[in-house]
């Protein structure tokens, strides 16, 4: 027995390392002064073939770049601040409007119900530059554009967060909502007392999801935010990596921490919400 | 009175769904169907959407040798990538659930580069894989980039699979004296087809995703081997071939619907 | 369900931000705006310096402070006096000054430290302590803001004026002398409180500033001020309530005490935001500002609430980078037009990010019939606006009749033009007539190098004081960039013809630069070649600043024997070119007569305002604008060309220089082909050539990205 483990240890350890050495890359090189982060990975960047020479531990670990980020660049915090407009209405939304669609979808039996849900799951597929312009049409129809809610409205009535919901109610006993039903509640009722407390699983699961998807969202706060004060961070990133080095590690910590932290906060739930959508009765 | 108050509550009953679905529906609607329907009418327009050309842009697609070379790479990436992706993370579920009670951690690390953003990973990249990017082993990157993303999901939507499935009918497989190979092959296997389904769609969702970390480490113009059709949709869009770009969409379109159709045909029609 | 709760306060929290962080929507055009009153002072001279007293009398002093002008109203009207400088030149350096409550001036004098100026002339030393240590220890000061709080406070602005100190340091070393020490550093906190009293200056060349209120009873600071370190060079005032108000990037923008700042007027409008003028001082008044735009006048802005802003005059100009010169249009246009609203678009601006990104937004916004009016396409695909109909054909009524004719041919087709070129540059080799005679083509400049010399050594002293002309390397450019910029302007075009790559000349290409660059050890010596200084080269109006090149500066101090550069500037070729009896060449390419267009105009196909945008491109070609030397490209006008060598000559003459003699006009005709405008090609090479392994892996790569690059638009 004690053999068996230990084999199985061994994919899964080298494997989990491809992930740590990852965190581990990003959290000591957040921790080098920008000399030594020249010397081990600036020849790869600038590219003139030089070695890359990657150390366990930064010779020296400073907090300069840092206290840099956070001290010298105000714009930081602004776009922190604007990360978290967008990303917060947009997670919320997609609760509020999408819970209520995928109950829909997979309780009730009616006629279309199938067309609409493979209508769901293509447009859930569609890469952003298909419809990047007819969504700038529309958002400029509406009054919307350089406006957050440009941003905000599209993600909070995003397809995915439905579909993994749909997932999760599909998993909801039948059983459970027959006795509702004996008990005469009705749809809302059902919904409310039955469908969300056995579904806040995969509901978290896609708000977690969610989180993400906005928080690491690129092409749409860049085409239809035009003022460059209300970006989020995101934008943020890419911009500095091909100034500052040092900055660059440390903003990329930075901005990996909020996610990462509400993806540990959620992961009990984003497990149980993933395991709903892969059960079936 | 009490008889048409009970004709109209039944009635009202029948079509509560449509106020659980409308918001939802008409923000799809809004935000997605038909900017959609306009990609597709735009593919049968000029540039600035005025005059109508037919199929010429369709054409014009199929006939370009960027649009062939993307396509090709792009349907072989989904065709490695998916079965890969599937068959890793299923494997992983295996032998996370064979040494359940540490399990806990290793779900964490599989999970964590989910939580990754794009941007903190570009600068690693770029790093790492710098020296790769510009040969035939960039495709590879590719998909090691997209399997490392995904594979933790994929994980624990199998262990959920696994996990549905009920201890007697193993032990009534051992009671038999069917081997353990036997037990996956014969209960195992069928038993996660549900899993399956939702697994492939969700692959095949991130697959396409992984375009912007090719994007942000190698450029509009990466090496031929990881040229996806999104590069070409991209640079199609710069360069304002909007009718074209249009007309490639709508076929990548038609082909994503069939693909969805066959994978829900298959795999969903046992529910009802 | 205690989530859902949580879920919906959250909604809430979210929804008062976005009240709160929407607060400053676009304007919209309407009744009411600033508008630009011109008060200079009557016979006023040279540089002013403005002040408001505590009994908001408007004084000006001209420059030295020899005259004494005062308003009661606000700059309406003027009474004139004898100023403390009249008899006498003590404040030759002054530039700037504050006031007392008791109506005394203060001034910082060199060597002295900050004195008070009664209204006869006479001085008193005015103690203020970091300043008279700093003195005390030999340093000078520039003193750019005197701002008189009340009774007892006054706030300085100041730094240590780092061209005094090496000046000083200079003579010191020439003494024997000992080195001045440093500037203190300090920590800075915050002030609240109310301010009252006027003042306000400029500072230039400046280090360690500090911000700080000192006692004006006892000179010792009292508290250190936390503003955001932007004011280096920017002039600047303060209001009331310790709001400083400063003119950044050509607009005029308040920092609040807590760091929060504001654009409160675009400049692209006004005197002050002309692309040639530097402000000496911007003063908040009741009901709008007053800023002192040097050598140019005394400008108040007030809010007229009748003022309008005509609709049809309502235009938006787009450009991937910010051009002096197009700031230049905008000024001409708006000066034609009052009642005109011009908004400046800057792509790429402060925001870092990529060309890429910002034609992807243009095309998203052009597409969607919400595009700028004027597009400045340089750095854009231009061949696809034009070959998807997205502009205007202006060949009808843009006046082109003074324009050169190989600048117009190359971008009129069968009587149709979509795009203009305002200003253009050549890649020139500049040299000495017989080195020149050796480089007539791309492999025999290639040679020269390979066989010259390598670049001398930063140790080797020569290296300020020249080189034996036989020991000095062949070509100096400013770094690798730089090389492969001016040779992709002459070899581009040449890659691709027919739609079909040209690997020869790629390789060619590829070859020269590798030669180069395996030369002279870059990129890892590019330090040793950049580098320039700068220095006001404007041929007319302000005192603008342009760098000179490392490869001119190289080939002057005489390390080099060729320079290879971009000739942008008349003024720049003008003084370099009578020395040693230089020449100049077209860079030998395989290009025939390549040039580079720049501020590429277009007119939107969907704008609104055609007659108005077609009114601008005509005033981008008119002589106000084509006439001034902007250090960013030349006149694409052969009057401006003219205009300019006429009064280079007329410098030239007055301090005994010889004449610019290049035939321009010669030059200018063998030009016949314009360089790729587009960048995604070129990003494409240089990716490549900034890791030049082997030139084979090289030519590989390029051929199979350009390969799909011409896919795409087959």
């Amino acid at each position: 027995m004690i053999k068996k483990i230990n084999l199985c240890f061994v994919p899964l350890v080298a494997l989990g390392l491809l992930v740590w050495w990852v965190i581990w890359f990003m959290v000591m090189g957040s921790l080098m002064s920008l000399e030594e982060l020249n010397a081990t990975i600036g020849p790869a960047l600038v590219g003139d073939g030089g070695q890359v020479v990657w150390t366990i531990l930064p010779t020296w670990p400073t907090l300069q770049p840092l206290v840099e980020l956070l001290l010298d660049t105000p714009q930081f915090f602004v776009m922190f601040w604007n990360t978290f407009r967008l990303v917060i209405p947009s997670v919320l939304g997609q609760l509020v409007i999408g819970a209520p669609a995928a109950w829909a979808l997979s309780r009730f039996r009616f006629r279309g119900r199938k067309i609409l849900t493979t209508v769901y799951i293509a447009l859930m597929l569609m890469p952003f530059q298909v419809t990047m312009v007819p969504n700038f049409l529309v958002l400029d129809r509406m009054g919307l554009i350089d406006n957050v809610f440009a941003v905000i409205l599209p993600f909070a009535f995003s397809a995915f967060p439905v579909f993994i919901m749909v997932k999760g109610f599909d998993a909801v006993p039948r059983a459970l909502l027959e006795a509702a039903s004996i008990d005469g509640a009705g749809a809302f009722r059902t919904f409310w007392s039955v469908g969300l407390p056995l579904g806040t699983p995969s509901i978290l699961a896609a708000m977690v999801l969610g989180f993400l998807e906005v928080w690491g969202a690129i092409e749409q706060p860049m085409t239809f935010l035009g003022d460059p004060t209300t970006w989020p961070l995101s934008l943020f990133l890419p911009q500095i990596v091909a100034e500052e080095l040092g900055l660059a590690m440390v903003a990329s910590l930075l901005m990996l921490l909020p996610a990462v932290l509400f993806f540990l906060f959620g992961q009990k739930y984003l497990e149980l919400g993933i395991q709903a959508a892969g059960v079936k009765e | 009175m009490n008889k048409t108050l009970g004709i109209i509550w039944r009635n009202v009953r029948k079509v509560e769904y449509i106020l659980f679905l409308a918001p939802s529906f008409l923000g799809i609607t809004i935000f997605f169907l038909l900017p959609f329907l306009d990609t597709v009418r735009r593919s049968f327009y000029d540039v600035r959407g005025v005059n109508f050309i037919g199929w010429e842009s369709y054409i014009s697609v199929v006939n370009n040798a960027a649009f062939r070379l993307a396509a090709t790479n792009t349907a072989r990436f989904v065709a490695i990538c998916i079965p890969l992706l599937v068959v890793i993370s299923l494997v992983t579920a295996l032998l996370v659930r064979a040494i359940k009670p540490y399990g806990g951690i290793f779900k964490t690390s599989f999970l964590l580069p989910m939580a990754v953003p794009v941007a903190s990973i570009v600068l690693l990249w770029q790093v790492v894989f710098g020296g790769f990017m510009r040969s035939d082993t960039a495709f590879w990157v590719l998909v090691f980039t997209y399997l490392w993303k995904n594979t933790g999901y994929n994980m624990i939507l199998w262990l959920a699979g696994l996990d549905s499935i009920s201890d007697t009918l193993y032990e009534a497989a051992n009671v038999d004296g069917a081997s353990r190979m036997q037990s996956f092959r014969y209960i195992t296997l069928p038993c996660l087809l549900p899993t399956f389904g939702i697994v492939s769609i969700l692959s095949l969702l991130y697959s396409f995703r992984v375009f912007r970390e090719a994007y942000l480490v190698a450029g509009a113009y990466p090496h031929d081997s990881m040229y996806l059709l999104q590069h070409l949709f991209n640079n199609w869009f710069q360069n304002l071939d909007i009718s074209r770009l249009s007309a490639a969409a709508t076929m990548m379109a038609a082909v994503l619907l069939v693909i969805i159709i066959l994978m829900r045909g298959f795999f969903d029609d046992k529910e009802d | 369900m205690k989530f859902l709760m949580l879920a919906i306060v959250m909604v809430v929290f979210a929804a008062c931000g976005e009240n709160e962080g929407n607060g400053t929507p676009t304007a919209s055009p309407a009744m009411g705006r600033y508008v630009e009153v011109d008060i200079t002072p009557p016979n006023a001279e040279g540089r002013l310096i403005n002040l408001i007293t505590q009994d908001d009398v408007l004084l000006v002093f001209d420059e030295g402070l020899r005259t004494r002008f005062e308003s009661n109203d606000m700059g309406v009207s003027w009474t004139q006096s004898l100023g403390p400088g009249h008899d006498n030149d003590r404040f030759e350096t002054v530039f700037n000054a504050g006031i007392l409550p008791d109506g005394r001036l203060l001034v910082y004098l060199q060597g002295e430290g900050i004195v008070s100026v009664e209204q006869d002339g006479t001085t008193a030393h005015f103690p203020i302590s970091s300043i008279d240590e700093g003195i005390a220890d030999g340093e000078e000061f520039n003193v750019s803001l005197f701002h008189v709080l009340d009774d007892e406070r006054i706030m300085l602005v100041y730094g240590i004026d780092w061209i005094a100190r090496i000046m000083r340091e200079n003579q010191a070393e020439e003494e024997g002398g000992e080195r001045a020490e440093g500037g203190e550093r300090t920590t800075n906190v915050r002030v609240g409180g109310r301010f009252g009293g006027g003042g306000g200056g400029m500072g230039l060349g400046m280090s360690g500033i500090t911000t700080a209120i000192y006692s004006l009873i006892t000179g010792q600071q009292t508290e250190l001020v936390s503003y955001d370190e932007f004011f280096r060079i920017n002039p600047m005032g303060a209001n009331t309530y310790g709001d400083i108000f400063a003119i950044e990037n050509h607009n005029l923008v308040r920092h609040e005490s807590n760091g929060d700042v504001d654009i409160l007027l675009h400049g692209t409008a006004f005197a002050f935001g002309a692309p040639t003028v530097i402000n000496s001082s911007v003063q908040p008044i009741a009901d709008g500002f007053i800023v002192n735009v040097m050598h140019t006048g005394l400008f108040k802005y007030i809010w007229d609430a009748d003022a309008y802003v005509d609709p049809a005059q309502t235009i938006t100009i787009w450009s991937l980078e910010d051009s002096p010169f197009v700031r230049a249009a905008i000024t001409e246009v708006w000066r034609n037009n009052p009642n005109a609203e011009i908004i400046y678009e800057i792509a790429l601006g402060d925001t870092g990010v990529s060309a890429a990104d910002a034609v992807r937004t243009l095309n998203t916004r052009l597409l969607s019939g919400r595009g700028p009016d004027i597009l400045i396409l340089d750095g854009t695909p231009i061949d696809s606006y034009v070959e998807r109909g997205m502009l205007l054909d202006i060949f009808d009524s843009v006046d082109t009749s003074g324009v050169y004719q190989s600048i117009l041919t190359p971008f009129t087709n069968n009587g149709q033009m979509n795009v203009i070129p305002t200003q253009f540059l050549i890649p020139v080799l500049m040299g000495a007539q017989e080195n020149l005679y050796k480089t007539p083509t791309l492999s025999a400049l290639v040679q020269a190098v390979v066989e010259g010399n390598p670049l001398p050594s930063i140790e080797d002293g020569r290296m300020l004081g020249g080189i034996p002309e036989e020991e000095r390397a062949k070509i100096a450019f400013n770094d690798l960039a730089e090389l492969f910029d001016i040779m992709w302007q002459a070899n581009a075009a040449a890659f691709i013809s027919d739609n079909q790559l040209n690997s020869d000349v790629l390789y060619d290409f590829l070859y020269a630069i590798e030669a180069i660059r395996n030369k002279y050890e870059l990129p890892q010596r590019d330090e040793m070649m950049a580098g320039g200084v700068f220095m006001a080269v404007s041929a007319s109006g302000g005192g603008r600043t342009n760098p000179i090149g490392g490869s001119i500066m190289r080939y002057v101090m005489q390390s080099t024997n060729i320079a290879a550069f971009e000739a942008s500037n008349l003024m720049l070729l003008a003084s370099f070119m009578g020395r040693d009896g230089s020449e100049i060449m077209p860079f030998p390419g395989m290009v025939q007569g390549a040039w580079t267009p720049s501020a590429i105009v277009g007119i939107s196909a969907d704008t609104a305002v055609a007659d108005f945008a077609i009114e601008f491109v005509n005033t981008m070609l008119s002589p106000n604008v084509q006439n001034i030397n902007h250090g960013v490209g030349l006149p694409v006008t052969r009057d401006a060309m003219q205009w300019q060598i006429a009064q280079i000559n007329e410098q030239m003459e007055e301090f005994n220089l010889s004449p610019f003699t290049l035939n321009m006009d010669a030059l200018i005709a063998q030009l016949q082909t314009p360089a790729l405008p587009e960048t995604t090609l070129r990003e494409m090479v240089w990716n490549t050539v900034e890791r030049l392994d082997s030139i084979e892996g090289a030519v590989q790569e390029i051929e199979q990205n350009i390969r799909n690059y011409l896919a795409e638009r087959s």
